[in-house]
């Protein structure tokens, strides 16, 4: 068992994540790897199996439960509390009754299955193996086997582009709903329903997962059926625009008291004493 | 930094751009506006935010968060980050008269914001000067 604390070298230098993944199985290695690049993140490992992914590019365990509303902040912030710092989260919320040791499993499988997709979906800039990284508060326990991992995010990325074409060009694209979905968002189910209104056109897919509290590979898979049906355009990201007047009031219906002047020529917008209320006199 | 002295030719359109630009650059970035220091809103890339409050409050975080940092000796401030468990609210100084609000969710790449956010800031310096 290579279990320490000291940084050792590996046999030969892996070519790329899965391959230094299983390289650091053979070695039963715990700690993680840092991985940078355009979608980055941190892997964590124990004893060789992956334990947990952490990326902004996908919804943590955390993240899922909170915005999904599976618990409520109170809950959850009285479960921190009561496990303290270095305490087993995830014990305390099924002691607790907040969630069953079942869903939280399936939760914590399902983020980091989905944040191994996410990342598979960039090329890693560069990586750095770290034996003494804090290990997140939720992760699954018994640990995912790295080959069983890079099999299943293969089988995603491969189901994705048959409808989608580049994963990792749509995954960046902005969507909004259709026409044609809008004017029947009624008669489509809850899911497709929620994504349709999350979708506003600023939102990435990946922005649309973590809004819902979501994995983002469900989301997407839910946008390529609802793209085939025509109920969802999408736009690249490289021809983002102003979504509207910069300078505009908040709501349309809302009556500013003094609309911000652009910055043309009169120098930044200044209090002036004129934009002071006089003091009610009662 | 550049500090901004009164805005003569700077487009809002160019202002916007730079905002949408850090959107599509950054993992998590919901929405952002640029304003002045005291709490005017000068630009905004926004949706869901009401951007003239969101420029008073941040104007004032800012202050407090300048304030705080004289205070306990601490050096000058960086930024101003908000964590709450829907996502983040980052305040920077654009200079000494404007200021840059990015709010993000819970995914925000931390990391990659203060990788661009500087060029950023000294870019949005430039178009107010």
């Amino acid at each position: 068992m290579s279990d320490g604390t000291q940084q050792q070298p590996h046999r030969a230098s892996p070519r790329n994540v899965p391959g230094l993944l299983l390289s650091l199985q053979q070695d039963r290695f715990s700690g993680a790897v840092s991985i940078a690049g355009s979608i980055g993140g941190t892997i964590h490992l124990h004893r060789g199996t992956i334990r947990a992914i952490e990326t902004p590019g996908a919804p943590t365990a955390e993240a899922l439960l909170l915005k999904s509303r599976r618990i409520g902040e109170p809950e959850w912030d009285a479960a921190c509390t009561a496990a303290g710092p270095d305490g087993p989260l995830d014990t305390t919320l099924v002691d607790q009754g907040h969630i069953s040791a079942a869903e939280l499993e399936i939760v914590c499988v399902g983020a980091l299955y989905d944040a191994a997709f996410v990342m598979a979906l960039s090329t890693p800039d560069s990586w750095q193996v770290d034996r003494e990284a804090p290990t997140p508060r939720l992760s699954h326990r018994e640990g995912t086997d790295p080959r069983r991992l890079t099999e299943e995010t293969s089988r995603r990325v491969r189901l994705l582009a048959k409808s989608l074409g580049s994963v990792r060009e749509f995954g960046q694209e902005r969507v909004r709903p259709s026409a044609r979905a809008t004017a029947g968002i009624g008669r489509l189910s809850a899911r497709y329903r929620d994504i349709l209104l999350s979708a506003d056109g600023r939102r990435s897919p990946r922005d649309i997962a973590f809004a819902l509290g979501r994995g983002v590979y469900p989301v997407l898979l839910d946008i390529s059926r609802m793209k085939a049906l025509q109920l969802i355009h999408s736009r690249s990201p490289r021809s983002l625009r102003p979504p509207r007047p910069a300078l505009r009031p908040a709501t349309p219906a809302a009556e500013p008291a003094a609309p911000p002047r652009p910055p043309t020529g009169g120098g930044l917008p200044r209090r002036t004493p004129a934009d002071r209320r006089p003091e009610s006199t009662g | 930094m550049t500090n901004p002295p009164p805005a003569s030719g700077a487009s809002s359109g160019d202002l916007v751009k730079e905002l949408t630009g850090l959107r599509g650059q950054v993992l998590g970035i919901s929405e952002s506006i640029v304003a002045t220091t005291d709490g005017l809103l000068v630009a905004s890339d926004t949706a869901n935010v009401q951007p003239e409050s969101l420029a008073a409050l941040s104007a004032a975080s800012l202050a407090l968060g300048k304030r705080s940092a004289a205070e306990v000796g601490l050096g000058s401030l960086r930024e101003v980050v908000t964590r709450c468990n829907g996502g983040y609210s980052v305040v920077l100084a654009v200079g000494e008269q404007a200021l840059l609000v990015i709010l993000g969710d819970e995914g925000l790449d931390l990391t990659a914001l203060r990788r661009e956010a500087p060029a950023v800031v000294e870019r949005l310096g430039g178009l107010l000067s």
